[in-house]
């Protein structure tokens, strides 16, 4: 392996990691909510075609950014609606919005753009990539780090410190996660626990659509069919793995954007394109795997 | 029964009144598209038989996520184990020799067991390093997906073709057609359903699940080996699983051979079928030939009236959360009537 091959596999794993870690920032607010949103993936599938949409329409990134983040809060709103106003199972809601997801995503994009598959266009304008001056001079890292869409610095510099902030240092925070954790004692102290599941959700809307958006036109520039591939399955298993902590969730996202940046850039290299693509997903069982092992050695200590 | 039977109605005529309004909204003809699903779907014996053979592959899958979802456990694992169902019929079908009559089985039962052991993997995984099933079972789906694809890209290719994949059974591994429409994988199914519902009901075995699944504690404080059962439960709905692939590759409408990536949809319709049947086997019986009507009515739509057949999917989806969220809010709302009507009587006598 040249020194020029893990200079592009660090790049691409920081670059790769963002749209799971930014479904995972959304997650956390609906996992300390106590609500089971497993509609992380529809989210980001529906703002990542948004967004696409969007850019195509009136030929701006940001209204495209905007387009994403719209549709994946018409999802939360529409999850928000079944579980919180008609109380179907969170569960049941998720699959069925995943589902809705998928054939609303093809069933528009053939419409609209009449393309099968994969769609690509000159005309969607990528999120503006930022040259950072000081970045620049620095030599491995000017090579990992700069040169990215802005995005990517805002979801590290912005968002990360403020889902932190806001969840541990405010009163809001402090509300959320008494909702989640004792619904009734919190409705009993005057918090209205109701609200705070339904902005919980529509946070997590919010987050979701950045990050589906990044996927579609700044990490690549084009959109899929079923494109998040299984982006949001990843997030909640992070959450599930950290029990919703921001910093490590920063960390477990990173870890697997590598796994997926390891895999884009070994292609062409002895080891099957299959095998390669297979590392994220073989990580996820990895950590579940490793965090079982934490916990029974803890449990033995006790005992 | 009859508020059973209204809710449903109530869901299916919404969905199919939002389909309408979203066909009016793109400009198409509502009521000649779903003319043409129809007629497209049960127009003809031909027809009716593509429908049927469809019914009994995503049945299966329906009966798989019903086993999981009713006996407390939540195997996410339909299309991997599909897959799993898929590449071992082939691999069967293609390399090992026998007389039909032994070669059916063979798929069939390889197949089964190939599902239900990868569905038991993750049900280890549960039991011994305390994993989570739903996740295993998902990160699962992705990983088969690329390994069959490898397999079908390398050793298992068929060299003649452009497109990687694998070669065509041998012609005696083709389920039988009978009355000349009639697929035998819907008569199997058929069998599989009837003898599902029987030990759903009356046995002991599909007691303790259920009650595993309405009340985890009641089972074990009752005396019901509730690991076991965790277990059994995985891989009971693994086997359908790999049944539903096996009918994939051997049904005489398919194409005989495994394609990188066939039978997602089945995956998905599966686990949305047994939501909105409840967990009851003759409501997963009624919803997979809807669905399979509406899918196998997809193509014929998309040619007369070129309404795009995602379309039925979308549609699917809708009748999905329509119907569950009427029954789920006329159950809240009826609840709520009665809660009402209490605290009426209380306050009266409280005057009093």
């Amino acid at each position: 392996m040249s020194w020029n091959l893990i200079l592009t596999i660090l790049s691409s794993a920081f670059s790769a990691s963002i749209p799971v870690l930014l479904a995972g920032m959304g997650g956390l607010f609906t996992h300390h909510a106590n609500v089971f949103n497993i509609s992380l993936e529809g989210m980001l599938l529906v703002s990542a075609f948004t967004a696409v949409a969007g850019t195509m329409s009136t030929g701006s990134w940001v209204m495209g950014l905007v387009y994403g983040m719209l549709g994946s809060v018409f999802v939360s709103l529409l999850f928000a609606f079944f579980v919180l106003k008609i109380q179907m199972g969170e569960f049941i809601t998720g699959i069925a919005i995943n589902t809705l997801a998928t054939g609303g995503t093809t069933y528009f994009m053939r419409q609209m753009f009449n393309v099968k598959g994969t769609l690509t266009s000159p005309d969607i304008v990528s999120i503006p990539k930022w040259d950072i001056p000081i970045l620049r001079d620095i030599p491995v890292l000017s090579d990992i780090l700069n040169g990215q869409p802005w995005l990517f610095y805002f979801a590290f510099l912005v968002v990360i410190p403020l889902v932190y902030i806001v969840l541990y240092k405010t009163r809001f925070g402090l509300r959320l996660r008494a909702t989640g954790f004792e619904a009734k004692a919190a409705d009993a102290v005057g918090i209205k626990s109701h609200s705070y599941r339904l902005i919980a959700i529509l946070i997590c809307g919010v987050l979701c659509g950045l990050g589906g958006s990044y996927l579609s036109i700044g990490y690549m520039r084009m959109f899929s069919e079923n494109m998040s591939s299984g982006r949001g399955w990843i997030a909640i298993a992070i959450i599930l793995l950290t029990k919703g902590q921001p910093l490590k969730i920063m960390m477990l996202a990173l870890v697997f954007g590598f796994c997926e940046g390891l895999g884009m850039s070994l292609q062409g290299y002895e080891i099957p394109v299959q095998f390669t693509y297979m590392l994220p997903y073989v990580a996820t069982i990895i950590a579940l795997f490793l965090d079982s092992r934490k916990k029974k050695s803890v449990g033995n200590k006790k005992a | 029964m009859t508020k059973k039977a209204t809710t449903i109605a109530l869901g299916i005529l919404t969905a199919i009144g939002m389909g309408m309004l979203l066909l009016v909204w793109q400009g198409y003809d509502p009521l000649d598209s779903y003319a043409a699903v129809f007629r497209y779907s049960m127009g003809s014996s031909f027809a009716i038989g593509v429908t049927l053979e469809r019914t009994a592959i995503v049945a299966m899958v329906a009966l798989a996520a019903t086993t999981t979802f009713s006996s407390g456990a939540s195997n996410l694992g339909m299309f991997g184990q599909i897959l799993t169902g898929e590449i071992i019929a082939t691999a069967i079908g293609v390399y090992l020799p026998l007389p039909g009559w032994l070669l059916i089985p063979a798929m069939l039962i390889g197949s089964a067991l190939g599902g239900a052991c990868m569905a038991l993997i993750a049900g280890l995984l549960r039991k011994y390093f305390n994993m989570n099933e739903f996740i295993t079972t998902l990160m699962f789906n992705f990983i088969l997906d690329y390994f069959t694809e490898y397999l079908v890209n390398t050793s298992m290719r068929d060299p003649l073709m452009s497109w990687p994949m694998s070669k065509v059974i041998a012609p005696q591994g083709v389920m039988p057609r009978f009355f000349g429409f009639l697929d035998g994988s819907v008569f199997f199914a058929l069998a599989i359903l009837v003898i599902s519902y029987i030990l759903w009901k009356n046995t002991r075995f599909g007691y303790e699940m259920r009650m595993n699944g309405k009340n985890p504690i009641f089972a074990n404080y009752g005396g019901c080996d509730a690991q076991g059962n965790f277990l059994k439960a995985m891989a009971l709905s693994g086997a359908y699983n790999g049944l539903a692939g096996c009918l994939l590759i051997i049904g005489s409408g398919q194409q005989n051979r495994f394609v990188p990536g066939m039978g997602e949809n089945y995956a998905n319709e599966g686990l949305m079928i047994a939501i909105v049947a409840n967990n009851n086997v003759i409501g997963v019986v009624l919803y997979s030939f809807l669905f399979s009507m509406l899918n196998a009515g997809a193509t014929g739509m998309q040619l007369e009236t070129s309404v795009p057949l995602e379309f039925i999917t979308m549609l699917i989806g809708l009748t999905v959360m329509s119907v569950v969220s009427i029954r789920e809010y006329s159950t809240t709302f009826i609840n709520n009537a009665k809660a009402m009507a209490e605290n009426r009587k209380f306050k009266k006598r409280e005057v009093k």
